[in-house]
């Protein structure tokens, strides 16, 4: 094969890639506004209001999380609902996580044997409050997250799970609006929401109290990144039935499925996408000719902590692109497979070709450039050309995802906080992208080559409590 | 065409989109931040007089000149106004909504070829208080479009319309639980006025399991006393469901009478009906459940054990020697554990909680 031609799949490939992209985007858009339509006046306040609505066991994995840990308990106690309870599974800490928990709700050691469905690691001792009676917090052996959640799920009581990260602030109504996916259609079977960056909030004793953009510009680059992505493309890919990763920051599910499932693999890497592509195969295996289906909600329920650092952003997408890759060669007899609908024909395909692989594509194009030049098949000014167009490519996305929230209620509050969305949506074309780039490649060198399965460097940084 | 002419092409096309995307937003803003303005005034006006009206502290003149500017806008306030009183309050505005006939424009709207607008109509008659809209609504119930049948069963409920229990029952009581809830809770909020109705309902031949479950579920929560041997009825019934919702009514309605039948229930062969069976018994603390309850401490289904050793604790001195046995001495590990459990949670509740320095 010439380099010519090299070329010129890897433009195919780009504009395919784009495309696709700025199609998900579009029908994100006519997908919010339908949702939007179909919400009427006091919807909510009745589900708030009535003794009927699917009560919920909110699930915390944490593990080294006592600068955030009493915010996110305290959320989680608020949330606006007419019935749910919070397990928090203290996973080992080595911090003192534990201790700020037993000491801030006045925890008590109780016995508790719950039904024990999945097997974890050792269970050291269960805790409840009298203060806080929605309140149980387990603690354990080290695992991995999905282990937690395993132990958590063990002892649920409610029909619904709704699992949670320990650096996520929800808004007070979130458990209101995930709910009603599966008040109005009992072949839904999970959901999953927006999530968005938390480093500019500002949040007290759980609650949110202001809204506003990260300062740095690492956190507000990828609040572009999580515009375009969560918010419009994930909503787009919902309404194709091929979303194959609900953020693991904000997974709703009903127990009877998670449990069939056997739990969440505690071996992933990223538990959320592995969880999501194996529930595509279980509805379309075990569940085959039910129609069972996952919804996604286009509100802005939760917001999470992104890395401030470049050390801690880089252990993290190496992670999620090594979880990536393993959820997805995990099941390979879902490629192109009718038998799982848009999610083998579509999902599969798009996710391993498109998500998986596109930092390799895009790093062999880098590669290209000194071939081309040498070879004579392009000038400097063409290349400055291509160079161009990838970052218009990039920019019309970003560009394209802002504009269209200017038309709901997600928009920022200030003009002042548009612009600067606008032009970080240019300008992570310089470097951030490249960086994301370079860390993706070493991800998939990681998984594919070295067989690193660990989780990698984790932080807190809290800084958007009060 | 050279491969870099297209490039070259397309970059201007993108360079004139990303510019041409980016202005409309900052205009968008502009735009609707313009529009918006003066609309919040109005309904903050609005609303600044309503809420002087309920209090006395401006009179029926002021607020119909206030309303008068934009009716859009003052339909919005007042409905938003009405869904804030208790439903006791709300024929005080009742008197404003005639004066703007929003009545009539709302029953018209039921007719509507957009079904948004017919939700929303449905919706707004609820609150508006007029029962020449009764019939509206109930002919709204047969909708194609289910948002508009929940709708005007709720605006029904508000209206206390009990000629109507029989129709949401039927345009309501579908296999998915958003209706079924709706349902019952548009059913409760009737009042006990609903009872009658219902058991004229139960007592038809064979009307349809959801519509049969809906109606249980009702009476169980209004803690219908009277309708107890036509519950007690289901409890043998062929769809599990309906012996799920008929143990669980009985509890509710603390129907001494069933307590053998929900004994015999403990060994359904579907574990949710023993679940609902045992949670039953334990609401009626009978000593004559005991031994019932004793067996079910093994039962295969964790909550059946659960609410089991719960309903033990909670009988009778008794009961809790039972369980204090089965901690000790019961050949089956599962009730051992569960005895345990529930024994521990009774010695050794949580301790007051302290705020710490």
């Amino acid at each position: 094969m010439s380099i010519t031609m090299l070329l010129g799949i890897i433009f195919a490939y780009y504009l395919c890639l784009h495309g696709i992209y700025l199609v998900l985007i579009l029908i994100g858009a006519i997908q919010l506004r339908s949702y939007q339509s179909g919400i009427h006046f006091g919807d909510f306040q009745r589900i708030a209001d009535s003794p009927l609505s699917l009560p919920f066991t909110v699930i915390i994995p944490a593990y080294n999380e006592e600068k955030i840990i009493i915010n996110t308990v305290l959320g989680a106690l608020n949330l606006r609902y007419p019935l749910h309870e919070v397990i928090l599974v203290n996973d080992g800490s080595s911090d003192r996580t534990l201790q700020t928990l037993i000491a801030r709700f006045g925890l008590v050691r109780v016995n508790k044997f719950g039904q024990k469905r999945f097997a974890t690691q050792e269970v050291r001792g269960i805790y409840e409050s009298q203060a806080f009676p929605k309140l149980t917090v387990v603690d354990k052996v080290n695992g991995q997250r999905g282990d937690a959640i395993n132990a958590a799920a063990n002892l649920a009581r409610y029909p619904l799970l709704c699992i949670m990260d320990a650096d996520c602030v929800f808004e007070e109504d979130a458990l209101l609006r995930v709910v009603r996916p599966f008040l109005r259609n009992s072949r839904v079977v999970a959901a999953g929401g927006i999530v968005r960056p938390a480093n500019g909030l500002m949040v007290e004793e759980g609650r949110i109290t202001s809204y506003g953009l990260p300062r740095g510009a690492l956190a507000l680059f990828q609040t572009v990144e999580y515009l375009r992505s969560f918010q419009w493309a994930r909503l787009g890919l919902a309404r194709l039935k091929s979303m194959l990763c609900i953020s693991g920051a904000f997974l709703v599910v009903k127990k009877d499925i998670f449990i069939e499932m056997g739990g969440v693999n505690s071996r992933a890497i990223t538990d959320d996408i592995d969880f999501t592509v194996r529930l595509h195969r279980h509805i379309g295996e075990r569940r085959a000719g039910e129609h069972l289906e996952i919804a996604y909600i286009p509100d802005p329920v939760c917001y999470t902590e992104v890395p401030e650092t470049l050390r801690v952003f880089a252990a993290q997408r190496n992670r999620w692109q090594r979880g990536t890759l393993q959820a997805l060669l995990g099941q390979p007899r879902m490629l192109f497979n009718p038998r799982y609908g848009m999610a083998g024909l579509f999902g599969m395909p798009f996710f391993l070709i498109f998500e998986a692989l596109a930092a390799l594509v895009e790093g062999l194009s880098y590669l290209l450039i000194p071939f081309i030049f040498i070879l004579g098949i392009a000038t400097l000014d063409e290349l400055i050309l291509f160079f161009v167009l990838a970052i218009l490519l990039g920019t019309i996305l970003s560009v394209s995802a802002v504009l269209l929230q200017e038309s709901t209620r997600l928009r920022p509050a200030r003009t002042r906080d548009l612009v600067k969305l606008l032009a970080a949506g240019f300008l992570e074309n310089f470097g951030y992208h490249q960086m994301h780039l370079l860390w993706r490649i070493v991800g998939t060198f990681d998984y594919l080559i070295r067989r690193r399965t660990d989780l990698g460097l984790m932080q807190r940084y809290g800084s958007y409590q009060k | 065409m050279d491969i870099f002419a297209a490039v070259a092409n397309a970059v201007i096309v993108l360079l004139i989109a990303v510019v041409a995307f980016s202005v409309a937003a900052v205009f968008f803003r502009w735009r609707s931040d313009l529009r918006q303005l003066p609309l919040r005034r109005a309904r903050t006006r609005m609303q600044e007089a309503l809420q002087g009206f309920l209090n006395g502290a401006c009179d029926r003149t002021d607020v119909v000149n206030a309303l008068g500017k934009n009716s859009e806008i003052a339909l919005a306030a007042l409905v938003s106004c009405a869904s804030e009183l208790p439903p006791g309050e709300r024929p005080r505005l009742n008197d404003l909504f005639l004066h703007f006939g929003f009545a009539r424009k709302e029953i018209e709207g039921l007719h509507d070829r957009s079904w948004a607008r017919r939700a929303r109509a449905a919706n707004h008659l609820g609150y508006i208080g007029d029962h020449s809209a009764v019939p509206g609504l109930i002919a709204a119930l047969n909708d194609d479009m289910l948002d508009v049948r929940l709708a005007a069963a709720h605006a029904l409920a508000q209206l206390g319309a009990t000629e109507a229990v029989a129709p949401i029952l039927r345009s309501l009581a579908l296999p998915a639980e958003w209706p079924l809830q709706r349902a019952v809770e548009t059913l409760h909020a009737m009042g006990d006025s609903v009872v009658d109705p219902l058991l004229v309902f139960l007592n038809q031949p064979a009307p349809f399991d959801a519509q049969s479950a809906v109606a249980l579920r009702v009476l169980g929560m209004r803690r219908a006393a009277h309708a107890a041997p036509s519950v007690r009825r289901f409890l043998s019934h062929a769809t599990a469901e309906l012996r799920v919702c008929s143990a669980r009514t009985l509890g509710q309605i603390g129907d001494v009478p069933a307590t053998a039948a929900l004994c015999e229930a403990l060994a359904d062969p579907v574990w949710e009906v023993r679940n609902a069976a045992a949670i039953a018994l334990g609401t009626l603390r009978q000593t004559s459940a005991i031994p019932a309850l004793a067996k079910a401490l093994s039962d295969p289904a964790w909550w059946v054990r659960f609410n089991a050793a719960e309903a033990l604790r909670v009988t009778d001195s008794q009961g809790l020697e039972i369980l204090k046995d089965a901690m000790l001495n019961h050949t089956d590990a599962f009730a051992r554990d569960i005895s345990r459990q529930v024994l521990e949670q009774l010695r050794n509740p949580p301790q007051p909680w302290s705020k710490p320095a």
